[in-house]
């Protein structure tokens, strides 16, 4: 019986990852602080997302761009509120599905200020998928959703968005 | 009122441009973790300046530098002394160290894990060895063999690996933790049932430690 091993040596060299990492680890670590009390919950949800964003790398063209910080932050944002479900799950307390995530306004414009103020969930996906422009398919895999989920997160968020507009008697 | 897909693809980008506003620049946020996060990143960012380390399910390597050989021959080079009956030779070379056996070989049972870390999953079952996955792509290798005349176990590219004394239900066993990229190897030789055990993966010594524990025959002999 052998038990086969080998090293195989790649080229150093900073890629598209190490540059996200440089890039976005402390704002990652802002975001998470802000969803989540807990130090080390908020370091796991950087964690976690950076293995999202890892397995992802392929959908990452410039780790610059305004697109990428949008994914990364929805991405450890979204991470960050899996971890605060799953720790309200855990002590028994009661789960508001409408966690809000980051909170912020958008003044001038009623459509995108009722975005701004859907549950981070639906948000999440309307902005990676209406600004952002990822597919269906990338989002399944971004958001770690079958084809079925992807479609009912797109209907309810825009069902939640048309509830919105409708309790401030905005008719669009 | 219907909510359509134009509708939101003028507002999401304003959405995002003032979500990504409320939130400071990423160049003014500081990068300040605890060194237990600052580690498991360090190992996500070498995993992805070398990929060829960690093979997907299906491609041939794994980044291990153990190799269990049966029945094989002696390393020459070699003078130590060997007892006639039973006994495991420890060899250090410049960048291995060899465990060779000399003595009656033991009948070969076999032999499961009982537990292993969560995230892996069973990949490949071979005659005296099981590889388990993750969902990184990281192997896992529990493998096993009897104490047979002939038999050596090469811990390779030693000089990158610093050894911790440890114990497996009380059987003594030497810890290897690599310096670079390479997976982590625990090995320890149980006399009395006649058999060598390792186990290599990118797990910290607790979590090995627990696998190996966990350890069971399952069939007596082959």
């Amino acid at each position: 019986m052998l038990v086969y091993l080998q090293v195989i040596e790649e080229p150093e060299g900073k890629n598209k990852f190490q540059r996200l990492h440089d890039r976005y680890l402390g704002l990652m670590l802002h975001t998470a602080r802000k969803i989540l009390d807990s130090e080390q919950d908020a370091e796991d949800a950087v964690q976690e997302a950076f293995y999202a964003i890892a397995k992802n790398i392929s959908k990452i063209s410039d780790p610059e761009c305004i697109k990428t910080r949008s994914y990364v932050v929805t991405i450890v944002e979204n991470k960050a509120i899996d971890i605060y479900r799953a720790r309200r799950r855990k002590a028994a307390e009661p789960l508001n599905e409408d966690t809000a995530g980051i909170s912020f306004g958008v003044p001038g414009n009623a459509v995108a200020e009722a975005i701004a103020r859907l549950p981070a969930r639906y948000r999440e996906f309307i902005i990676l998928k209406y600004a952002e422009g990822y597919t269906n398919e990338e989002l399944m895999h971004m958001l770690g959703l079958g084809y079925s989920g992807v479609r009912s997160l797109d209907e309810r968020a825009k069902k939640k968005l048309k509830e919105l507009l409708e309790e401030e008697g905005i008719d669009v | 009122m219907n909510i359509t897909d134009e509708m939101l693809r003028q507002a999401a980008p304003l959405a995002r441009d003032a979500m990504l506003a409320s939130l400071p620049e990423p160049e003014d946020c500081p990068a300040d973790c605890s060194p237990r996060l600052r580690r498991r990143l360090d190992r996500m960012l070498r995993r992805q300046r070398h990929p060829a380390l960690y093979r997907t399910v299906g491609q041939a390597a794994a980044c291990f530098l153990a190799v269990l050989v049966l029945g094989g021959g002696w390393l020459a080079a070699d003078q130590e002394a060997r007892a006639s009956f039973f006994q495991w030779t420890r060899q250090v070379y410049e960048t291995q160290i060899v465990y060779r056996f000399a003595g009656e070989g033991a009948k070969h049972g076999v032999y499961r894990v009982g537990w292993v870390p969560e995230g892996y999953t069973v990949w490949k079952i071979l005659d005296s060895s099981i590889g388990y996955v993750n969902e990184n792509d990281q192997l896992l290798w529990f493998s096993y063999g009897s104490m047979q005349e002939g038999s050596s176990l090469y811990i390779v590219e030693a000089d990158h690996a610093t050894m911790y004394p440890v114990e497996i239900n009380g059987i003594p066993g030497e810890f290897y933790v690599y310096d670079n990229d390479t997976a982590n190897v625990l090995v320890w030789l149980d006399e009395t049932s006649g058999m060598c055990f390792s186990i290599g993966g990118f797990l910290d010594e607790p979590d090995i430690l627990h696998m190996a524990e966990s350890i069971y025959l399952e069939e007596s002999t082959k």
